[in-house]
């Protein structure tokens, strides 16, 4: 199993251009919708446990 | 014999056959071929050239009142061969279910069943130049997600099937032969009226005739004829340009998915997924396929980024997998057939007219809420496996679920499928042609092509158009 330190580290790695124009990281808890068990958030249909 | 109606002589026509087939698309020329195998006499019309033009194209062009749609004179060839010139070659069967009666989809009847096509998937398959489809594969039993496939046909009815026409005695195909009339006695058509560029013209007699000019003008030019007959062509209670459908198809978005995405030699990497007949009924949705189209791998790591920023747990999992590449990311399309409806249908323009006086084709169409419907049911129900069998998350576009129209982007939504029309039923009360493609109001005139479908069924058409044009060619064989 990854820890999410080396996970975005990798990701960091391998696409080093992709951080700065999107800004993701700082809108990661915006929209989220809620449904059961299930929920949107940012376009991604998730469950709980995912976040 | 191949003729070009704009070098012969009028007088150089055949002026009687068998059989005369107009329009020399798939339908068209998977008809006449066959009839003359079993030795019948054939003048095949074809309204275009052997080349496309654009003077010819011209005539395509009509005017689409409602949803988005590419533009009509784009979305076919008017040439020998017809669209084939330009199709995409997917090919594969409709399924049993979609000839069944659904409790709530009762506009969808069809008069006959798929074992009534069963006999010709054999000789369809040797006119398409393809191996049959693998057989479908259970993905998942219990929540009914089934992988299937498609043969990937490269002939063009054009290229393939013109030197047969050149060489035959007993067939002879006629291009730049536009028809602008069928004459009748108000029982049995007696003749075609052709008509060129330069106002040349010529009548072809036949004891039978069959329109093949695909899935809108077969509508267009049964209106405008029978308006021309005083409306003795065809059955005055019949649906003539109704229930008109497509195969919509959009881009919704992305997946990641620990799912094998097999190659193939014609397309970029893909999985085909369906749903079974249980769960379609039982979600009452229209019928659906999901793609999966393989990203490179630049796109999926911009997936796996955004997925572990949004869901850090599960973006560990998923990076987890992508580092043993099981997971992968893809692009998420779904297509389904369109609800047929009595409002989706092939009007004559009140003011526009082609350069032959006809009026040009106005073609109403707008995709239902049971359409959205299934939209949304089938990405719930995609998605719920995948969270249920922890296979991996989809990340849809906002128009997916929001209260937004469908996206206007291309040709997204179009599949060039135009189907229904002159829909096939067992009583003119229904439909335009009985079981066997025969009008209503004719005792000699008959449809070929996917304007005859009931309902779009979830499979590309051409492979069903060309095993329901064999049946014809049978039927007239023994008429």
């Amino acid at each position: 199993m990854y820890s999410r330190r080396e996970l975005l580290m990798r990701l960091l790695f391998f696409t080093p251009l992709f951080l700065v124009p999107t800004g993701v990281l700082n809108t990661a808890h915006g929209n989220v919708e809620k449904r059961r068990d299930k929920f949107v958030k940012k376009g991604w249909l998730l469950r709980e446990g995912d976040v | 014999m191949l003729i070009d109606f704009n070098q012969a002589p009028a007088a150089s026509l055949p002026k009687n056959a068998d059989v005369c087939v107009v329009g020399s698309g798939p339908a068209g020329m998977t008809v006449a071929l066959e009839l003359n195998r079993y030795g019948k006499t054939v003048i095949l019309l074809e309204g275009g050239g052997v080349n496309m033009s654009l003077e010819s194209q011209e005539l395509y062009q009509g005017d689409v009142i409602g949803d988005h749609y590419v533009p009509l004179d784009a979305a076919r060839l008017r040439c020998l061969g017809g669209t084939s010139g330009h199709w995409g070659g997917w090919s594969y069967p409709l399924t049993a279910y979609t000839f069944e009666d659904k409790s709530g989809f009762e506009n969808a009847h069809w008069p006959i069943q798929k074992k009534d096509l069963d006999p010709f998937f054999e000789r369809a398959l040797a006119v398409l130049d393809i191996e049959p489809p693998a057989n479908e594969v259970i993905l998942d039993r219990e929540f009914g997600i089934n992988e299937f496939s498609i043969s990937l046909s490269k002939v063009k009815f054009g290229q393939k099937y013109r030197e047969l026409f050149s060489s035959s005695k007993d067939m002879t195909c006629v291009v730049n032969a536009n028809l602008t009339g069928l004459r009748t006695n108000g029982h049995s058509v007696v003749a075609a009226t052709v008509t060129n560029f330069g106002g040349k013209s010529a009548s072809v007699k036949a004891k039978h005739f069959v329109l093949a000019m695909g899935g809108i003008e077969n509508s267009r030019m049964l209106l405008w004829c029978n308006h021309q007959a005083n409306g003795t062509l065809v059955d005055a209670r019949a649906p003539l340009g109704r229930y008109w459908m497509e195969h919509p198809g959009y881009k919704v978005g992305h997946a990641l998915v620990d799912l094998k995405i097999p190659k193939t030699d014609y397309y970029i990497p893909h999985l085909l997924l369906r749903f079974s007949d249980a769960i379609t009924r039982k979600l009452s949705m229209l019928e659906c396929s999901i793609v999966l189209e393989k990203l490179p791998s630049e796109g999926t790591k911009g997936l796996l980024f955004d997925l572990a920023c949004v869901a850090p747990r599960v973006g560990e999992w998923a990076a987890s997998l992508a580092g043993k590449n099981i997971v992968c990311g893809a692009k998420l399309i779904v297509g389904w057939e369109a609800e047929p409806v009595w409002t989706n249908y092939v009007k004559l323009s009140d003011s526009k007219r082609d350069r032959f006086g006809i009026p040009t084709v106005e073609l109403h169409w707008k995709k239902t809420d049971r359409d959205r419907a299934t939209l949304h049911k089938a990405l719930t129900h995609f998605s719920d496996y995948l969270l249920a069998r922890n296979r991996g998350r989809i990340k849809l576009e906002d128009w997916v679920f929001g209260n937004h129209d469908y996206p206007v982007r291309g040709d997204d939504g179009v599949s060039y499928h135009h189907i229904g029309g002159t829909r096939m039923a067992a009583s003119a009360e229904r439909g335009v042609v009985d079981s066997n493609c025969r009008v209503f109001g004719q005792n000699n005139l008959y449809v070929a092509g996917s304007s005859v479908f009931p309902s779009g069924g979830e499979a590309n058409p051409t492979l069903s158009i060309v095993q329901l044009s064999l049946r014809l060619a049978d039927h007239l064989r023994d008429t």
